[in-house]
């Protein structure tokens, strides 16, 4: 059985959210009975290039700890954005 | 009996001409608790009456000097401004025909002299008990004649409001046909569609708590968020989480919407589904069934932002059938034996039935209550993709051929110049996307410009006006060593540093376009190192995603000044 954790990203996703986000994935990847992250952009309309790096700095920690991470609900220019910098080559979409 | 609280109140006139005999009726009445007075002849009582002095009763002499006692009863209902009190009439006239006239006058009860003085005390307190009864009776009579007609101006109220809304924000598009049978009154079902600027097709079915006023006013903002948000070409997303937590500010908590949100993307011939409390959904093509779409989520205005769920479900067109919706008005429907229609028999129809399927459901619910009204509204909705593709992307045509993909905007530049400290505090993006929305520049291409302006004025200020070097974020702690000497050059920052951007919009005869420049104070900076998206550099990752989202993207030397044309999608 997988446990995935999920973090629900904020309407802008940019460094402004770097604390939260650092919170977050801190406290899942230390979670030993945590597999995996989801990141939920459900309620994402916009993000930079700042946003890429946090989650792109997150990935590698994660992966060290082998935890995977994930995509979620990702749609309109959110998707666009997120395909432009090729983060389906290091992220599963669910 | 004579105890009875209220008799205190009570007013009784006792007309005799006999001084003796009314005296003794006053002063025997008085020992049960009412009040008299006294009168001695037509013209007295009549007085008395017309002086306004209050009366619940009369008790009358047939006999009087200066007339009979019917003589004063047709008086007084000969003056329709008199109360007309209940009358006992007091006569040793035992004729048939003579009572039978009094009763016919008017008069109430009737006792036989010599008086029996506790008859007449029990026939009193009757009289009086059922004419106070009488009183209550019609009072509330009043008072439920008046709620039942502010109840049908309320109800009235809420069909206009609810009629209103739909003329004014459901458009009638090939492909969907929208069958409502609303109950006598509005019991919150909507169904409404709607064509965004890029041709999207949305598609809302909404059932709000309670019926009437209540319910159309918890519908009022779901309707006009749908709207709005869908003129601007926000994704349904963004609009269900916007109508959430809308509902859960603005309405009691016992008010919510269950709704279902469907969206057909034009260009990616995609459907997305969003499933809050509706019963499920199908999407059907000739008895099978190739995607069932059960409500995934609670309904509109119960949960709590941070709860919320706004996750949609995403399939392919398959290039065939058609989705059902309906309200549960359909499945509650009970008829006469008490059984309701039931989820399992539209299941049952959905995989069995050829053809069309609303029109099979509606039949089918008709044929099964035994009747074509129902106790609650009921929706039977039906989509059909290929058609509504066909039609959308006919209008998205014939608009891109007018040569707009959005309504007329008109030139305008916009910019803004922030000097000193305020450089730290001021988020420039924001503000320039609140512009832009205001314009009434369609959604994505503002989540576009808002990335493309973020990238470049964060770009200036960080390698810019404060010329930190990316490379500071390489390494163990870089990463932090940069931000905090990001914090610390910012509170440093004097009157002579500045950023500005410049927004240029024009409306060229093909399509707009939009020009995007921002110029800071510093001394230029090395855009050259636009390495690979995955380097940890921000400014590299961010000139690439600008390089791929502008059609052309230009930086003037010594480098404190860059310039993107970028167009909407």
């Amino acid at each position: 059985m997988s446990n995935h954790a999920k973090v629900l990203l904020p309407n802008q996703f940019d460094y402004g959210y770097h604390k939260e986000f650092q919170r977050q994935c801190t406290e899942y990847i230390d979670d030993a009975a945590i597999d995996g992250i989801v990141f939920d952009f459900s309620r994402v309309e916009y993000l930079d290039s700042a946003a890429l790096g946090m989650m792109l700095m997150w990935q590698r920690r994660a992966a060290a700890a082998n935890k995977k991470m994930m995509i979620k609900g990702a749609k309109g220019a959110t998707a666009q954005i997120l395909a432009m910098a090729n983060m389906q080559r290091i992220f599963e979409y669910i | 009996m004579n105890d009875h609280p209220t008799t205190s109140h009570r007013y009784i006139l006792v007309v005799d001409d006999d001084e003796f005999l009314n005296e003794l009726f006053c002063q025997f009445l008085q020992t049960k608790g009412f009040n008299t007075c006294s009168a001695y002849s037509v013209a007295a009582a009549m007085q008395l009456l017309k002086s306004g002095a209050e009366v619940d009763l009369i008790l009358l002499d047939y006999q009087l000097t200066d007339g009979n006692g019917l003589e004063l009863l047709s008086n007084i209902n000969n003056h329709e401004s008199l109360q007309h009190p209940p009358v006992i009439m007091i006569s040793g006239n035992e004729d048939a025909i003579f009572l039978e006239n009094c009763f016919a006058c008017g008069v109430d009860d009737y006792i036989i002299k010599p008086v029996n003085l506790s008859l007449l005390a029990l026939k009193v307190a009757a009289l009086i008990n059922s004419v106070a009864m009488q009183r209550v009776i019609s009072q509330q009579n009043a008072e439920l004649e008046h709620f039942k007609r502010e109840a049908e101006r309320e109800e009235s109220i809420a069909k206009f409001t609810y009629e209103y809304l739909l003329r004014q924000n459901s458009e009638a598009i090939n492909g969907v046909s929208m069958w409502l049978k609303s109950s006598s009154s509005f019991s919150g079902d909507i169904a409404l569609a709607k064509v965004s600027p890029g041709g999207d097709l949305y598609f809302l079915l909404a059932d709000a708590t309670g019926h009437g006023l209540s319910a159309a006013i918890t519908v009022m903002p779901v309707v006009s968020i749908f709207n709005s948000m869908v003129a601007k070409g926000f994704h349904i997303q963004p609009i269900v989480t916007e109508i959430n937590r809308k509902l859960i500010r603005d309405t009691p908590q016992d008010r919510f919407v269950a709704a279902i949100l469907i969206q057909m993307h034009q260009e990616r011939k995609e459907i997305d589904v969003w499933n809050g409390g509706m019963p499920t959904a199908y999407w059907v093509d000739q008895g099978e069934v190739l995607q069932a779409f059960r409500s995934q989520h609670m309904a509109l205005g119960i949960l709590e932002e941070d709860m919320f769920d706004a996750n949609v479900i995403t399939c392919d067109f398959p290039g065939r059938g058609a989705i059902i919706a309906y309200s549960d008005g359909l499945i509650e429907e009970v008829n006469d034996d008490g059984n309701s229609f039931s989820s399992a028999r539209v299941d049952e129809l959905v995989r069995t039935h050829r053809g069309n399927l609303q029109s099979v459901l509606i039949e089918a619910l008709r044929e099964y209550t035994g009747r074509d009204q129902y106790k609650d509204d009921v929706s039977i909705c039906m989509l059909e993709p290929e058609t509504i593709f066909a039609s959308c992307g006919q209008q998205l045509q014939n608009n891109i051929g007018r040569g707009f993909v959005q309504e007329d905007i008109g030139d305008f530049s916009w910019s803004v110049k922030i000097s000193g400290k305020k450089i730290a505090s001021c988020e420039i993006p924001p503000l320039c996307n609140k512009f832009l929305q205001y314009l009434g520049i369609n959604q994505v291409f503002c989540q576009i410009i808002f990335l493309v302006v973020s990238e470049m004025v964060s770009n200036a200020i960080d390698h810019g006006v404060l010329k930190l070097e990316s490379s500071m974020k390489e390494g163990e702690g870089g990463f932090n060593h940069y931000f905090n000497e990001r914090e610390k050059r910012l509170s440093r920052l004097t009157d002579s540093d500045f950023i500005e951007l410049r927004l240029i919009w024009q409306e060229s005869e093909e399509r707009p376009n939009l020009e995007v420049s921002v110029r800071d104070s510093g001394d230029g900076h090395n855009f050259h190192s636009a390495k690979d998206v995955f380097d940890s550099d921000f400014s590299g990752r961010g000139l690439k995603l600008i390089r791929n989202l502008a059609q052309c993207v230009e930086i003037y030397p010594p480098g404190n000044f860059i310039k993107a044309i970028i167009g909407p999608s």
